[in-house]
């Protein structure tokens, strides 16, 4: 664009240096490229800017004067605009945590965003997103960074694979809990509640049955709600869910960590080309920092 | 990871924030709708934060977007500045000069007399009803170099102009013919007039006539004139009175355009001379402490000019 910001620097650095040799080099381009804008920028504005003589020296003719008054308003406005887009840049930059809300409620999701925030200086604020809105939510920027189980694949986005989200065991106050799966099998009645989730639930189900752990059965969000507040009134002994995050709600249920069973696969994704340059390591670091802490989850 | 930025990526974010989506923006900066999106995801990435959240069809600004909104607004307009003041410059270095004089100032055999010592250097605007701005704006936007006109009863500093007075003169003179309207200027009474078709300047002609007489006629008879014309020059106030029972009131009093005046079979009558001295005033504009000084050369040789022509009438 003749009369842009380039093209005035260019025009600016060689009147202040009169040698188009040194105006290249003050400005790390070719000699070439600062006498083909100048001649551009003499074409656009009509008059010749300099006289050129042989050895490179260039002398600004008077018209040189006038663009270089009339320049200034502009290059000081956007002078003003940089130092303001880097001032919001450092301090005003907000990371948007997308994730659905039941994903929300657990232990793993409040530890990653725990570690994320610990990992650099950004402000992360949490967005809900329904069921089904993940990938538009990433692309259109309603969220940076989508968390979840849920895999969303775009030709724009790119996936971070992070620590899987291990199943835990929640049970009445005093009672010990199972370590196996075949001991379920002896504390009678028990419960996975993983609704988002069917197909792992359904996966877990299985694979304890095969162990002999005994049939459970899938628990809705109400049976979970009225369990957890009263865990000893309830017919059910244990419940296999994620671990939920420390809550008011689950005073009475300890809740313990239950290895034999696959965790759950988490993925981070983002805009491949996010104007966010340090979001990619960002979510990598978080990712290594929960890797740390995961015998907790 | 810093890429550059240049003001045409600033002018797709601003009017993106205003149009709010996509098509529009890239029908208003006449480009492509992806290129719209390159250049606004371009100047994303080199700033480092979102501008916009992507709706299904158009953007909304974000909090980092609306802080730097006004900043951006800011480039754009100090670089249109920039393109008009170059623009200007073009024209001025090779010797042309947009002048505009109101027409009733300017009958052809002047606008000739004019020309000549100036070898034609003098880009005459001529004028043109279909003007958007006035010559004030014209002049700021550096559409125009010098403005010769008259205005009536205004303030005659303009911030931002400097002026030259060419002529001053008191009140406004009425004019009909005796052919149609048969009353005799000793008997005129401007309070009966307003029952009759007028003829008054228009505000491209002269500013400051129609709002003063509605304005008089209204607090002193209660009255609004019935039946006005507005027309834009004094040729067409003249041919209106010479061919219809027309009056026509007409600013000063007169003495700028009597050649025209005693040619034709008119009779006038001076109203408000007294009261309003100083009334109808003609200057020459142009812009505070122009730099140019082709612009400044032909402002004074237009001042010699008009105050030889003007006073000897």
């Amino acid at each position: 664009m003749p009369l842009g910001v380039h093209y005035l620097q260019v025009f600016q650095a060689l009147l202040s240096e009169c040698s188009i040799t040194q105006a290249a080099c003050r400005l790390n381009t070719s000699p070439s490229n600062v006498r083909r804008i100048v001649s551009t920028l003499e074409g656009e504005v009509g008059v010749p800017l300099f006289d050129g003589s042989r050895r490179g020296r260039v002398e600004p003719t008077s018209h040189a004067s006038l663009l270089e008054k009339a320049m200034q308003p502009f290059l000081g406005e956007m002078e003003t605009f940089r130092s303001l887009a880097s001032e919001v840049r450092e301090k005003e930059r907000v990371v948007l945590v997308g994730a659905n809300p039941w994903f929300r409620e657990t232990r793993y999701f409040y530890e990653w965003v725990l570690s994320l925030r610990r990992s650099s200086r950004i402000d992360v604020k949490l967005v809900d997103v329904c069921g089904g809105m993940e990938r538009s939510m990433v692309d259109s920027g309603g969220c940076d960074v989508y968390v979840g189980p849920t895999d969303i694949c775009g030709k724009r986005l790119s996936n971070v694979g992070l620590p899987s989200m291990e199943a835990s065991i929640g049970m009445a106050g005093d009672q010990s809990a199972p370590i196996c799966l075949e001991e379920l099998g002896a504390i009678g009645v028990w419960g996975i509640h993983l609704p988002r989730l069917r197909s792992k639930a359904a996966e877990w189900l299985r694979c304890i049955e095969l162990a002999g752990g005994g049939k459970g059965r899938l628990i809705s969000d109400s049976d979970f709600l009225e369990w957890s507040a009263n865990p000893l009134r309830s017919q059910l002994q244990a419940v296999i869910a994620p671990m939920p995050a420390a809550s008011s709600r689950h005073q009475r249920v300890v809740w313990q960590p239950f290895r034999p069973l696959d965790g759950i696969r988490i993925t981070a994704t983002a805009l491949s080309l996010h104007p966010y340059d340090f979001l990619g390591s960002t979510i990598q670091a978080a990712a290594a920092n929960l890797m740390e802490h995961d015998g907790s989850l | 990871m810093t890429e550059a930025f240049d003001i045409e990526e600033l002018r797709a974010f601003v009017v993106m924030a205003d149009e709010g989506y996509f098509s529009e923006t890239a029908g208003k900066l006449g480009i492509s709708q992806p290129a719209v999106s390159q250049r606004i995801s371009r100047l994303e990435r080199s700033l480092g934060f979102h501008l916009f959240t992507r709706t299904t069809h158009g953007a909304v600004l974000t909090s980092c977007g609306e802080r730097v909104l006004q900043t951006a607004r800011r480039c754009v307009a100090t670089h249109g500045q920039l393109l008009r003041q170059m623009d200007h410059y073009r024209h001025s270095a090779g010797g042309c000069v947009k002048v505009w004089i109101e027409p009733s100032l300017a009958d052809a055999s002047r606008l000739q007399h004019l020309s000549e010592p100036m070898d034609g250097a003098v880009d005459l605007d001529h004028f043109s009803e279909r003007r958007r701005t006035s010559w004030a704006g014209q002049l700021k936007a550096l559409e125009l170099d010098i403005a010769v006109c008259g205005s009536f009863l205004q303030q005659s500093e303009i911030p931002g102009l400097e002026r030259t007075e060419l002529l001053q003169e008191p009140g406004l003179t009425a004019i009909w013919s005796e052919e149609h309207i048969q009353i005799s200027p000793e008997s005129f009474c401007l309070a009966r007039a307003l029952s009759a078709s007028l003829v008054l300047p228009s505000s491209v002609w002269v500013e400051g006539v129609r709002p003063f007489f509605d304005d008089w006629c209204w607090r002193v008879y209660q009255q609004k004139a019935v039946d006005v014309t507005e027309v834009n020059t004094f040729q067409d106030a003249v041919k209106a009175c010479q061919t219809g029972s027309k009056i026509a009131i007409l600013p000063g009093n007169l003495s700028s355009c009597a050649r025209a005046f005693r040619d034709s079979s008119l009779v006038s009558k001076g109203l408000f001379l007294e009261v309003l001295p100083n009334a109808y005033q003609v200057g020459i504009f142009l812009r505070e402490s122009e730099a140019s000084n082709v612009i400044v050369e032909t402002s004074l040789r237009l001042k010699n000019f008009f105050g030889g022509c003007l006073l000897q009438q």
